[in-house]
């Protein structure tokens, strides 16, 4: 029910309209086709763009990026597409679009279909895997080849003369868009080749449609890129233009600053190189010279071995190794030697005869004893029976006998008269007493 | 009658000591033989004597 005297702010209009489009069954899940323009790649992965149907409608699109099922999907501006997704409208500004959930081509532009012919027959001829030349690091003299009036040209010297003035630049002018512009492009490729004055070779243009571009997707342009001795960077439209010729050549390049970025060397890389090379030249001396003065030291030591002094060295070490080994067999003989005659000295003195001797000693000794002991023996002996024999004599004494009345008879020669036989008659005899004596005549004998 | 070696010699002391232990000798022979023994006896250590100093010399002159 509408009340026709109600007064609506903005906003409740918009969040009526936003219901009643939102709720309508016969905008949800619509399918759309048209034209993409204002493309635009969010960070976040979320896609806005319009579409729009030639110059009559546009309406807002939206492909947030969890609904993206096709994130290699490359949707450029101008693609053709047909896409699925509801209606929403966004209150703040009262605009409404589409929210994509699905997302396709329709058909592909007559010149794109094309693109992807040539493209395919020369990657099949194998243009493509090409080996790339490389672009010199530091190049005398860079050819551009571009139109002389275009951003491209300034770009390039702008960023030449800040980064490296020391290359000169050299162009090569030529359209770079319209029916001239292939032609114009291949014949100054060709000629900067017979120039041969260049050490690289910038290809640039601007960005443009595919349209604009078009002149690079032709086979001379690409053949002359492709046959070409220098070295070449293209620098062909934006990021995102993919002409034939960026496939070809050498090194591609973003921009056209890029590309001369890449033909020059940064004056901090070549300082940088300027002294790793002193480093590296030093480094390369002073190992030369450490070789050196290690040779020299072996030379020197090698002299040192060869040299007389140190023959005579050796052989005087090698006498004195046999002194010591003289000494020391001359040492053992004479110590085995010592060794025997200690053990003979022991023996003899062991069984010398001096034992003997002493003993002898001993048993002269007890000889001489015996002598002694046997001569005053002896001698005792004898006085023993001197003494007796004396007594004996003196009991034999005839005085005594006479003392006790014998008498003892002689002859006249005094003679002892003991037997009869003995006496004479008629002789005189002597009788002997113990105080005198006394002669008498025999007058008469008798024998009994 | 002259008996050169050390064992003779000894023998000869020895005979006159048995002599003299008979008591029958007479003593002219018994004064003689004394003499003689006395005079073998200092005969004999002599000869020892010189034996024991010879060793004894040998001894040292080795050490």
């Amino acid at each position: 029910v509408i009340n026709l005297n109600e007064i609506f702010t903005v906003n409740q209009l918009n969040e009526k309209i936003k219901k009643y489009l939102e709720t309508n069954y016969e905008l949800k899940g619509i399918k759309l086709k048209g034209e993409v323009s204002n493309f635009i790649k969010h960070s976040t992965g979320h896609l806005y763009f319009s579409l729009k149907e030639g110059e009559k409608s546009v309406i807002g699109a939206a492909m947030f990026s969890y609904k993206n099922k096709y994130p290699n999907l490359d949707i450029k501006n101008g693609d053709k597409i047909i896409v699925k997704g509801d209606i929403n409208l966004y209150v703040p500004r009262g605009d409404y679009r589409i929210i994509i959930s699905e997302i396709e081509r329709d058909g592909l532009g007559d010149l794109y279909i094309e693109y992807l012919e040539r493209k395919s027959k020369l990657r099949k001829m194998g243009w493509f895997d090409k080996t790339k030349k490389e672009i010199p690091k530091i190049p005398l003299k860079i050819g551009v080849i571009t139109s002389p009036t275009g951003a491209v040209i300034k770009d390039i010297l702008n960023t030449v003369n800040r980064r490296y003035r020391l290359s000169e630049i050299i162009l090569y002018p030529s359209a770079v868009q319209g029916a001239s512009a292939a032609p114009e492009i291949s014949r100054q490729i060709n000629r900067a080749n017979e120039d041969n004055l260049c050490d690289v070779l910038i290809v640039g243009r601007g960005g443009g449609s595919m349209e604009d571009l078009w002149a690079f997707n032709e086979l001379s342009v690409i053949s002359a890129i492709y046959h070409s001795k220098i070295p070449i960077i293209s620098a062909i439209g934006h990021e995102t233009d993919d002409t034939l010729s960026d496939l070809v050549s050498d090194l591609r390049a973003a921009t056209p600053t890029a590309a001369a970025e890449l033909a020059t060397p940064k004056m901090e890389d070549l300082i940088d190189n300027a002294n790793n090379k002193i480093i590296n030249v030093r480094k390369i001396l002073k190992n030369m010279i450490i070789e050196k003065q290690v040779m020299l030291v072996h030379v020197a030591q090698k002299l040192e071995l060869l040299s007389p002094l140190k023959k005579i060295e050796n052989n005087i070490a090698k006498i004195n190794a046999n002194i010591n080994l003289l000494r020391n067999v001359f040492q053992n003989i004479l110590n085995k030697k010592i060794q025997n005659f200690r053990l003979l000295r022991f023996k003899v003195k062991n069984f010398s005869p001096i034992t003997k001797i002493k003993n002898n000693f001993k048993n002269l000794d007890k000889t001489k004893a015996d002598l002694e002991k046997n001569y005053q023996r002896w001698l005792y002996f004898k006085k023993n029976m001197i003494e007796k024999n004396l007594l004996i004599l003196n009991n034999l004494n005839p005085l005594n006998v006479l003392k006790r009345g014998f008498v003892v008879i002689e002859d006249e020669s005094e003679n002892i008269i003991s037997s009869s036989k003995n006496i004479k008659l008629n002789s005189d005899v002597k009788i002997r007493f113990k105080d005198g004596n006394a002669t008498a005549k025999i007058i008469r004998k008798e024998n009994i | 009658m002259k008996n050169n070696t050390f064992e003779e010699k000894m023998a000869q002391l020895d005979l006159i000591v048995k002599d003299l232990e008979n008591s029958d000798i007479k003593l002219d022979d018994a004064v003689k033989k004394y003499k003689e023994g006395i005079k073998l006896e200092a005969e004999i250590r002599k000869m020892l004597i010189e034996a024991e100093e010879v060793i004894v010399k040998e001894i040292d002159d080795i050490e």
